[in-house]
């Protein structure tokens, strides 16, 4: 890896940023990406509604319903960081093929990656604030905040969010050494799994004994919880009830550290494995 | 001879031979379509194993948020059907209808172009061979997915539910190909586009509750996408006990028959004249737009 000054690092990433904003924003007029941004996270999210609406017969403001939407809108961050991070390594090897020269300019890809994942939060965060929004307006989503709350909010928001984005990194790193195909399928594999077992859209309670032991060994399942804890109004038996909140803090909080520094040397050694088997540049197209 | 033969030619008359040489090179450039996504795609294993697997994950999600709310149990079924046909529906969006789209975008779309075959038989030849690799997958889910989560169906419509499939497969795919055609003249638009086209069909077309909830207009309107008419009918035969129709069976078979046709006839209709327009507007071959 190159050794960069902190202003070179700023600039990288700033750089990353914008070149990240004009390959999401600029394909379309900005009315249309207005549009698109509305859409996709809205119609994930009604997806799941109307599923409740059907079998509940309406009943917005029971608590399990805050429960189902919160999860539903703070996992885009999830499936959207994740991928987004690796895909950033496929859309530079395979459809721009720039990645060559990324590699002989003197910046470091890892900052560059953080830069361009950086572009990937702010789209999320576009997509959860509409979804919030729409279900506080619409559908009587009951949020709640108090002056306690806000602290520990500033603490694990950004924490878990850290975390995912060195996941992200270490998807990224192994996406090097993976033809397409195969990138998309094991990070779909992983978004798919943690959506299927960190209790995003149920209590863990409705899982089998047996998954729900896996379900407590994913940082994300104690993120999700805290943001609910801290968010809103109403509780559900989610079968981490029993933690307290400053330990499910601490949990994402030392997960999400011990992610950033995994996520640094095992992207730097993959890195660094596919100049030396020569595969940095290759191209798969399938 | 020479004459009478070029006269025949001007007047668009072939002789059977010449007939019969471009129904056979059209035939082999199908096949060679079709190829690809019969044999090359099934000599990866990890591609078999996540093809299956991953709709699963999904089925799996939404089968236990169905357990959490206290569902009836017919619509656990309905999640795995759905999650059946969101193969079938990636499929149409990535493989067919962007196909000649990822060819652009490799530079490879000119030697399709320039080679003697019809274009409707590359679309044919990725149709068949997409249907064929996406069905064994899509089994292979559908059953994991009534074993794993005690799913009961009805068997008492066999060969209905075949008519059903195959008339949902012929409409789909001909909008595949429709689609196959519009993405000739866009650019980087397209890869946004088809993620439009994901979570939005889900919801319109009912893919996991019935879509006669969504009211009758915007189910007759979602109508216009096969997936819907094709699950409604499906879930109506096999699982009879959950009266989730939006339409009677037969009636919704007629109109799969009838955009079948259309979409087909469009799908014709619409890749010769996107390639007119591609040509004269210097579309084709830009790359990264």
């Amino acid at each position: 890896m190159v050794r960069m000054s902190l202003r070179q690092g700023l600039r990288t990433l700033y750089w990353a940023f914008w070149v990240g904003w004009q390959i999401e924003s600029n394909w379309a007029s900005p009315f249309a990406f207005a549009v698109f941004s509305l859409v996709k996270p809205l119609s994930s999210t009604l997806l799941v509604v109307v599923m409740y609406l059907i079998v509940s017969g309406g009943k917005t403001s029971s608590p399990l319903f805050s429960y189902i939407y919160l999860g539903n809108a703070f996992f885009v961050y999830v499936m959207g960081i994740l991928m987004g991070m690796g895909e950033v390594v496929f859309h530079e090897r395979e459809r721009f093929q720039t990645i060559k020269s990324l590699c002989i300019t003197p910046l470091s890809l890892f900052t560059y990656l953080l830069g361009r994942g950086i572009v990937k939060l702010l789209t999320c965060s576009i997509s959860v604030a509409i979804t919030l929004l729409f279900g506080v307006w619409f559908l009587h989503l009951q949020i709640g905040f108090s002056e306690a709350q806000w602290g520990w909010l500033w603490i694990v928001f950004p924490a878990g969010l850290l975390g995912i984005g060195a996941i992200g990194v270490i998807l990224a790193g192994f996406s090097f050494l993976m033809a397409q195909h195969s990138f998309f399928y094991i990070g779909e594999s992983i978004s798919g799994s943690l959506y299927f077992l960190c209790g995003v859209l149920y209590p863990l309670t409705t899982l089998p004994e047996w998954l729900r032991k896996i379900s407590y060994l994913l940082p994300v399942t104690y993120w999700l919880e805290a943001m609910r804890r801290l968010m809103l109004k109403s509780s559900v038996a989610s079968g981490v009830e029993s933690y307290s909140l400053p330990f499910l803090v601490l949990v994402v909080v030392l997960s999400s550290f011990l992610a950033l520094a995994l996520s640094y040397f095992l992207f730097s050694w993959l890195n660094w494995l596919a100049r030396k088997k020569g595969v940095i540049d290759l191209t798969t197209a399938y | 001879m020479e004459h009478e033969r070029t006269v025949r030619q001007s007047q668009g008359i072939g002789t059977w031979h010449e007939l019969r040489e471009a129904f056979l090179l059209n035939l082999k450039a199908a096949w060679g379509r079709a190829y690809v996504r019969i044999v090359a795609q099934n000599r990866e294993l990890s591609w078999v194993f996540f093809d299956v697997v991953l709709p699963l994950l999904a089925v799996a999600a939404y089968v236990f948020i169905y357990k959490a709310l206290k569902a009836p149990e017919e619509y656990l079924g309905y999640v795995v059907l759905g999650g059946t046909m969101t193969s079938y529906w990636l499929n149409v969006l990535w493989s067919m209808a962007s196909q000649f789209w990822w060819e652009k975008e490799r530079g490879l779309l000119e030697t399709f172009l320039v080679a003697p075959m019809s274009r409707v038989a590359i679309l044919l030849g990725m149709a068949v061979g997409g249907i064929y690799s996406t069905t064994l997958r899509a089994c292979a889910t559908f059953f994991l997915g009534i074993l794993l989560f005690h799913v009961k169906i009805s068997f008492q419509w066999p060969f209905q539910v075949i008519l059903v499939f195959l008339l949902t497969m012929f409409s789909l795919y001909g909008l595949g190909m429709i689609g196959a055609s519009l993405f000739l003249l866009f650019g980087r638009e397209a890869w946004n586009l088809l993620n439009l086209l994901q979570e939005p069909v889900y919801l319109l077309s009912g893919f996991y509750f019935p879509v006669k909830n969504l009211g009758f207009w915007i189910a007759f309107i979602s109508s216009l996408i096969p997936a819907t008419l094709g699950l409604d009918a499906a879930r109506q035969l096999l699982f009879p006990q959950g009266r989730s129709g939006f339409l009677p069976v037969t009636v919704e078979e007629s109109l799969l028959l009838f955009l079948g046709i259309l979409f087909n006839f469009l799908a014709f209709k619409a890749l010769h004249w996107m390639e007119i327009r591609g040509k004269k507007e210097g579309r084709l071959t830009l790359r990264w737009q």
